[in-house]
């Protein structure tokens, strides 16, 4: 039997969003970041060295299951050598540039008719997920008019904590007003996303994950989820009207 | 010019010569629900099949390319249904893919068949079948029911020897099995291309082309095709295979 799903949570990139490389976008924030940085370094070389700086962030940001604040990412770990005070006002929106210079990130084909439907249909959405950055989401909600279909919007890069930790997945839950056992999550990644929600309690876990990927994937009795679905729109496949 | 009666072994394809698949909605639709109700999914027939279809791709890419099969178990367990518990779904996986095959449609016998392979065994040549299939028990269950196993030394499905036409082995494969030499066998098969390289590949005597348009529109033929000879029909065997 499924368990009676009321919240639908889901994970933003590779989700509910993927990510386009889009040159002309990169080159522009990769452009911002020298210009806010005050340096004269060539933006594409500067960047580069900031990537390999965020690999070292990332590692630490793993083991701990924490995320940094703005501010401390670029005076700790990715721009140190630049003055702490006049470094620190700026990392909303560098980190903001700094996502961009990775590229442009779009929703899924039909990602928003998926979500309002299934508003539409009764269930309580909610987003979960591990990103760095405060302002880039809920600015990109306002303008592609997603605001009003999340009840709960959790971001590591605000919450303090990632994924798999399970006081993520509690926070979002209790934000929404749902039981984690009336929960699913839907994410990409077989290791945390799985395992964190489990051990969060959730009803149901889904992958998505295209059938090649599935072939390649080594599932086992732990990182099994209770479905994979191959495109976005499958939700409605599984999600019927509430009654 | 080879005699006809230097040929000793026979071996005729499935899909597309001995049977055809008959689109038959009702068949279908039925088929998609029972793989609901046998999986326990719950998403609609439609819904199910497409997921399935999606993955399915991927192991028939595979399949083509590396010309292997997997067996039953292993199609639902590891490419079809890895989110079901492989203890749940490993028992289950002949009946799955009877069913799978069942949502293409109602594959019914060409009506000489069983008149054309009685005669053949009576002129003296031995039969044998090699198939390119994912199920293991649904071509000899139907052999049985329509009383022509017995004419049938030998049975040669990829799903249950891990490869496909058209790696000479499974021809080879085939031959070792009936004991006759490559050179004296003919393969009978309606894929110009697969089954032309594969048994010219496997040094047999002679390739008959089972002329079928489907299969032509599918797959059509690249480069120089030669069958020794192309039918029709079942009973065009007969004309050509004299008593041995």
């Amino acid at each position: 039997m499924l368990p009676n799903i009321e919240g639908i949570f889901l994970d933003l990139g590779n989700t509910l969003r993927i990510l386009i490389k889009d040159e002309a976008h990169m080159a522009r924030a990769r452009q911002k970041i020298v210009e806010l940085v005050g340096t004269d370094e060539n933006p594409v070389t500067f960047c580069a060295k900031l990537d390999e700086r965020y690999k070292v962030y990332r590692k630490w940001a793993f083991e701990n299951l924490a995320e940094a604040p703005e501010s401390e990412m670029w005076t700790h770990w990715l721009t140190p050598e630049f003055p702490a005070e006049k470094i620190a006002s700026l990392g909303g929106e560098l980190t903001f540039q700094f996502r961009q210079s990775m590229g442009r990130r779009v929703v899924v084909d039909g990602g928003k008719d998926v979500v309002i439907e299934l508003h539409r249909r009764g269930y309580t959405l909610g987003i979960i997920s591990n990103l760095i950055g405060t302002r880039e989401i809920a600015e990109w909600m306002e303008e592609d008019g997603f605001t009003p279909y999340f009840q709960a919007v959790v971001l590591s890069s605000i919450y303090g904590k990632r994924k798999p930790d399970p006081s993520i997945y509690h926070e979002a839950t209790r934000k929404a007003g749902v039981e984690p056992v009336n929960s699913v999550y839907v994410g990409d990644n077989l290791k945390r996303d799985v395992t964190g929600s489990r051990e969060a309690g959730f009803g149901m876990v889904i992958i998505m994950i295209s059938p090649e990927e599935l072939a390649e994937a080594t599932i086992t009795d732990e990182n099994r989820p209770d479905m994979f679905i191959h495109k976005f729109r499958q939700l409605l496949d599984v999600f019927p009207p509430r009654k | 010019m080879k005699k006809n009666t230097d040929i000793e072994a026979i071996f005729l394809d499935v899909g597309n010569t001995l049977r055809i698949v008959i689109p038959d909605e009702a068949f279908i639709a039925q088929s998609k629900q029972q793989l609901v109700e046998l999986t326990g999914a719950k998403m609609s027939p439609e819904a199910l099949h497409e997921l399935l279809t999606e993955r399915y791709k991927v192991l028939r890419k595979r399949a083509k390319e590396e010309l292997i099969e997997a067996s039953e178990k292993e199609m639902w367990t590891k490419w079809m249904l890895p989110d079901f518990p492989t203890d749940k779904i490993a028992p289950l996986s002949s009946k799955l893919t009877r069913l799978w095959r069942d949502c293409d449609g109602r594959r019914v016998p060409r009506p000489d068949v069983k008149m054309v392979v009685i005669e053949l065994s009576k002129r003296g040549y031995l039969l044998g079948l090699i198939a390119n299939t994912i199920t293991e028990t649904e071509i000899p269950d139907w052999m049985e029911s329509d009383g022509i196993s017995s004419y049938f030394k030998t049975v040669i499905l990829s799903s249950k020897v891990g490869i496909r036409k058209p790696n000479p082995e499974i021809y080879w494969e085939a031959a070792r099995r009936i004991g006759i030499e490559p050179a004296h066998c003919v393969y009978v098969g309606d894929n110009p291309v697969r089954d032309f390289e594969g048994t010219r590949a496997a040094g047999y005597g002679m390739f008959i082309l089972f002329y079928e348009p489907a299969t032509q529109a599918k797959e059509p033929p690249t480069g120089e095709i030669k069958p020794d000879y192309v039918i029709h029909e079942c009973s065009d065997l007969l004309d050509i295979f004299p008593q041995r």
